[in-house]
């Protein structure tokens, strides 16, 4: 390995600068210099934290009307984390020390603490999302863990609906607010709400049988939705229940029928809250806040919009070939409006027993065993089943191609870690043509020059892969014996983390203002670390 | 397979003590782990001389008596024993090979779901001579890395710690294997440092999504004293257990 380190003159000067007018600043000041010095919190978090705060005067006055019985939502606390290591904590009971209260600030009534203690040069671009879910940070006064709605925030222009998206894009204002109501119903369903049969997320990939009689199943709930007739509507729920009884017995193992069940119960009744609440909003509300651009907000005055975009993702959803997760997001929204449309108060049997939509569904439409084949004949002339059924075989044996094709390669790995600067994946290659085969993506026709967090990567040669959401792993299949697998230039090197670091290697160039570099036997690992506020 | 690794290295450290203690000594560990900002801390203890140790681990106490040969962990709510031979505890050497899996057709409904995150360990040089609670030690850094974990153990060895009831560590440590498995670093360390013992610890794991998680395990006290009667033989009500 090769490293050269570059003259550092320019930076020391620059550095002396603000060094001196800090201890002119500590001389002056004296002691409460300290207190002065605490960054103020950026304008965008305090536009954020509004958009909570009208979050929960929403949920005062819908919350029943969504979900009988819902009232704990303001028991949990959120943390705002940001891609620059700003973290904020909203109404937590027992703060760690690192985070100090901000004075002078509230969320409906609760404290609000910020830690800038990791803040780094990321820059933000306004609008950001968040999306999230909750776990413990904390514990309280007893000792006890405390759940938390971690929200982190992306630039809303890389990308909307991923894993945490519940949510239709584009971005608006409402958009946001109903991806917090999304998450504290979570906490409800967790806190007792409901009873939950946890079977964990779904971790098999789709084969052909599973994504053809998907298809079907998404295509039958969007009839079913929209079909005014009743009878009509009941014999398109019957499809959709005949659909996943034969999905089950062909392609999935119980314990994967159980997570997909649960999937759809958990997340698709926190889906089903957003259209309910778009339609208790129908024609607008009278909203608190008036949030400037880039921020839109029309206080729900174009709910239609968001009622027709969960039709639209239902239906791309149906299209999908290799999703087992993101689907279960509308199917069980879909299942639940039309357990609401034929069972009055349909809610009350989920916090009496452990039961699931589909179950609830195919009790009140059964379906014989003995006429699923009747059922595989119509679902050929009303839903294309045999069409469906060409294109799904063919990408699978894509996907299985490429996955083989990735799988066995020898030669020296290059795997590029973006996990420290990136908190979203839709911040990694969103747009690049991929396929997935459980964690691992494969990018077969290599990745586009990019800026990713505070890092350039210059194009990579194909096959690439991304593992485990931010690790970027490339192979140098042709390295010969005794070549140095890299090169670096930097300003500034301690050991094996590079300041200005620029690494050249056969198959790329990375360029960042921080990197730690691990080798090992045939793996070379670059890290991509922030680079914090307050470090040198 | 891996706490059978911990013991047989427990049980060779013991194997080395005997004739050389003739006080026992007293050795209490704080064991912090900060998580999400969860802090939990438990306490680990020891009573050790030549050949015999006993430990008060935060799950259930046992006795390592290496003079018979013998491992016995102990259950106080049940009051019943389970023994271990040692020779039969001993699991092969870290680093030892898995056995190969078997071949077959690949199920691709679930590849790719899960990684073995297999640590390469490094250690460096010791980078400093630091005193830490009256006992002469090396600083080291401990590295180890795979393709989506990295942590970064800061670890004070002191050479001859074997001999202060220091050999507890690799066992307090092996109780985080659900977050990382840290046996063959340790070993690269006992290599080095054959009469060794490690007196505190502080790790940053850095996970696969980003997040640190932080662990440290350092002395409470230390003291050579007395150990209380019968410390090292099985309580005389307790029952063996199956």
């Amino acid at each position: 390995m090769k490293t050269v380190i570059k003259n550092r003159t320019a930076r020391t000067k620059r550095s002396v600068l603000p060094a001196a007018l800090a201890l002119l600043a500590l001389l002056v000041a004296g002691p409460s210099f300290a207190a002065a010095s605490e960054p103020e919190l950026p304008g965008y978090v305090k536009t954020h934290l509004s958009f909570l705060d009208e979050s929960f005067r929403i949920l005062d006055m819908t919350a029943g009307k969504i979900w009988p019985g819902w009232k704990n939502y303001n028991d949990f606390p959120f943390m705002f984390t940001y891609t620059n290591g700003l973290n904020v904590l909203i109404g937590h009971p027992n703060p760690p020390a690192e985070f100090h209260k901000l004075a002078g600030l509230s969320v409906a009534g609760k404290d609000v603490y910020a830690d800038f203690s990791k803040i780094s040069d990321i820059p933000q671009e306004e609008p950001l999302f968040a999306g999230g879910g909750p776990n413990f940070f904390g514990t309280n006064k007893a000792g006890e863990p405390v759940q938390t709605i971690f929200m982190n925030y992306f630039s809303a222009r890389k990308g909307m609906k991923g894993g945490q998206g519940a949510v239709p894009g584009p971005y608006t204002v409402e958009s946001q607010i109903m991806c917090f109501i999304h998450e504290l119903f979570h906490c409800f369903q967790m806190s007792g709400g409901m009873r939950i049969d946890d079977a964990g997320n779904p971790s098999m990939n789709p084969d052909t049988d599973y994504a053809v009689y998907s298809d079907i199943e998404g295509k039958a709930l969007l009839r079913a939705y929209r079909e005014k007739d009743g009878e009509k509507a009941a014999m398109y729920i019957r499809d959709f229940v005949a659909a996943r009884m034969i999905k089950y017995e062909k392609s999935m193992p119980p314990e994967e029928q159980r997570a997909e069940a649960w999937e759809e119960l958990v997340e698709g009744t926190a889906v089903y809250t957003s259209v309910r609440l778009a339609e208790l909003f129908a024609g607008g509300y009278d909203a608190r806040i008036k949030p400037a651009k880039p921020y839109t907000f029309t206080s729900f005055r174009n709910s239609s919009f968001f009622i027709e975009g969960y039709q639209k993702s239902l239906q791309k959803s149906a299209a999908k070939v290799y999703d087992i997760l993101d689907r279960d997001y509308e199917y069980g929204c879909y299942e639940a409006i039309l357990l609401e449309r034929n069972v009055p108060g349909w809610q009350k049997v989920f916090t009496e027993k452990t039961t699931n939509l589909y179950a609830e569904l195919s009790r009140l439409f059964p379906v014989r065993k003995e006429d699923l084949a009747g059922y595989e004949k119509r679902f050929i002339k009303l839903y294309g089943a045999d069409k469906t059924r060409v294109r799904c075989a063919a990408a699978m044996k894509k996907r299985d191609d490429a996955y083989y094709a990735i799988k066995d390669r020898k030669g020296m790995a290059y795997i590029i870690n973006l996990s420290r600067v990136v908190k979203n994946e839709n911040a990694v290659y969103p747009d690049t043509e991929r396929l997935t085969m459980g964690m691992v993506n494969i990018y077969l026709d290599g990745l586009p020059a990019a800026k990713i967090g505070n890092c350039e990567i210059s194009r990579i040669p194909g096959p690439v892969v991304r593992e485990q959401i931010y690790h970027i792993k490339a192979v140098d299949t042709k390295m010969k014996a005794g070549a140095e697998p890299y090169s670096v230039t930097c300003t500034k090197q301690n050991g094996n983390i590079y300041e200005g670091a620029v690494i050249t290697t056969p198959l790329f160039t990375l360029k960042a203002p921080l990197v730690r570099i691990d080798e090992s036997t045939g793996r070379v690992k670059i890290t991509v670390l922030p680079v914090l506020s307050h470090q040198d | 397979m891996k706490r059978t690794r911990i013991i047989a290295t427990a049980i060779l450290f013991l194997t080395c003590w005997a004739g050389v203690l003739s006080a026992d000594t007293h050795v209490v560990f704080k064991a912090n782990r900060k998580i999400f900002g969860r802090e939990k801390v438990l306490q680990w203890e020891s009573w050790a001389c030549a050949g015999k140790q006993y430990i008060k681990a935060p799950t259930r106490p046992s006795i390592v008596r290496n003079d018979l040969g013998l491992r016995w962990e102990l259950y106080p709510g049940t009051s019943t024993y389970i023994e271990t031979p040692i020779a039969q505890a001993s699991g092969p050497a870290n680093g030892a090979q898995k056995p190969a899996p078997t071949k077959g057709k690949e199920d691709l409904r679930f590849a790719g779901m899960e990684f073995e995150e297999v640590l390469e360990w490094r250690l460096s040089d010791a980078e400093a001579v630091e005193t830490r609670h009256g006992i002469e030690c090396r600083r080291h850094r401990l590295i180890g890395d795979s393709d989506h974990s990295h942590i970064e153990i800061v670890v004070w060895v002191a050479p001859h710690g074997r001999d202060k009831g220091l050999a507890l560590v690799p066992e307090i440590l092996a109780t985080y294997k659900r977050f990382f498995d840290a046996d063959a670093g340790m070993a690269k360390i006992f290599e080095r440092y054959p009469d060794g013992g490690i007196a505190d610890l502080q790790a940053v794991l850095e996970t696969s999504f980003g997040s640190d998680m932080q662990f440290s395990v350092e002395i409470g006290s230390l003291e050579e004293a007395a150990a209380p009667a019968g410390i090292y033989d099985i309580p005389g009500d307790f029952k063996k257990g199956a």
